[in-house]
C-alpha cells in the first residue's frame, strides 16, 4: 500500500507513503481516481512519508490536479522533503501546485 | 571498480538494477541516503528504455554498469541493442507552462538531466548507451 485516505472536515486527506516510481505509480492514480471518482472535490495530499518520487509519480499529481481544475475543486499538498521539494521545483510544479510546509497548514486553505 | 548486471528489458526488474546501484555506491562509501538523485536519473532512463526500446513481443536486455574513480565519481552507463535513440535530442518540456497548458509526461529525462552533473549519449557497435555522472563530496 502506498497510499492511506481519510476524511476530514469533508476534505479527503491521502497520504502518500514509501516510493512512488513507475512499478507503483498505475496503483496511486487508481486509488486516487476511485476518490476523485465518487464526486469529491477538495483533496490535500500529504507527503510526510513519502521516501520517493520519480516522474511516474509527478505524472499522477499532474493528471490529479488537471481533474481538480475541471470541476473546480481545491487541491493542496503538504510537507515536502528537501529532496522532492527540489524534484518540484525542477519539474516547475511549484508554480502550478498550492504547497504548505504543514498538514495543518494545508487545512486552513480549505476554510 | 567496475560492475555491470545485464537483464532483460521489463518493468519488474527495475528494482535490481537500482539495488544493484545502490549496492555499488554503498561499497565505495556513498551514504545511500545521497542516491536519490541517481536512482531517479537511472529510474528515468531505464523506464524509456523499457517503454520503447524493444518490441513487447521480443524484449531484449539492458546492461547498468557501475563505476567509481579516484574523483569520487560515480559513473552509471545504460545500455541497450534497440535502434539508435537519441534520448537526449528531445527538447526540454516547458516547465513554465500553467496547469491547463502543461502536457501529461516528458519529465523524467529533463529531470535526468537536471539531477547528475553530467548526461552524455553514444551510439556504438549497435548499442544505445547512456551515461550519467555523479561527484560525490570526500567522505
Amino acid at each position: 500500500m502506498h497510499i492511506e485516505h481519510e476524511i476530514r472536515q469533508n476534505i479527503d486527506i491521502v497520504i502518500l507513503k514509501g516510493r512512488i516510481d513507475a512499478l507503483s505509480a498505475p496503483g496511486v492514480n487508481q486509488e486516487i481516481e476511485s476518490v476523485l471518482d465518487g464526486g469529491r472535490d477538495k483533496m490535500l495530499i500529504d507527503f510526510k512519508k513519502l521516501e520517493y518520487i520519480s516522474s511516474a509519480g509527478l505524472r499522477v499529481l499532474l493528471i490529479v490536479a488537471k481533474k481538480m481544475r475541471a470541476v473546480q475543486g481545491r487541491l493542496v499538498i503538504c510537507d515536502l522533503s528537501e529532496k522532492v521539494d527540489e524534484i518540484f521545483d525542477v519539474s516547475g510544479f511549484k508554480a502550478i501546485f498550492d504547497i504548505c510546509a504543514t498538514q495543518e497548514e494545508a487545512l486552513s486553505k480549505f476554510v | 571498480m567496475n560492475k555491470t548486471l545485464v537483464l532483460s528489458a521489463r518493468l519488474e526488474n527495475l528494482e535490481s538494477f537500482l539495488a544493484h546501484v545502490r549496492s555499488f555506491a554503498s561499497g565505495c562509501g556513498v551514504d545511500v541516503n545521497l542516491l536519490i538523485p541517481v536512482e531517479l536519473s537511472l529510474e528515468e532512463v531505464l523506464v524509456n528504455v523499457i517503454s520503447y526500446a524493444y518490441s513487447k513481443e521480443e524484449p531484449g536486455t539492458i546492461e547498468v554498469g557501475c563505476s567509481w574513480d579516484s574523483q569520487q565519481n560515480l559513473t552509471i552507463q545504460v545500455g541497450d541493442c534497440g535502434g539508435a535513440f537519441d534520448p537526449l535530442a528531445k527538447p526540454d518540456p516547458d516547465t513554465s507552462l500553467s496547469l491547463e497548458e502543461r502536457c501529461i509526461g516528458g519529465l523524467g529525462i529533463l529531470l535526468t538531466k537536471k539531477m547528475m552533473d553530467q548526461v552524455s549519449y553514444e551510439r556504438s557497435q549497435g548499442k544505445n548507451i547512456l551515461t550519467m555522472v555523479k561527484q560525490y563530496p570526500v567522505l
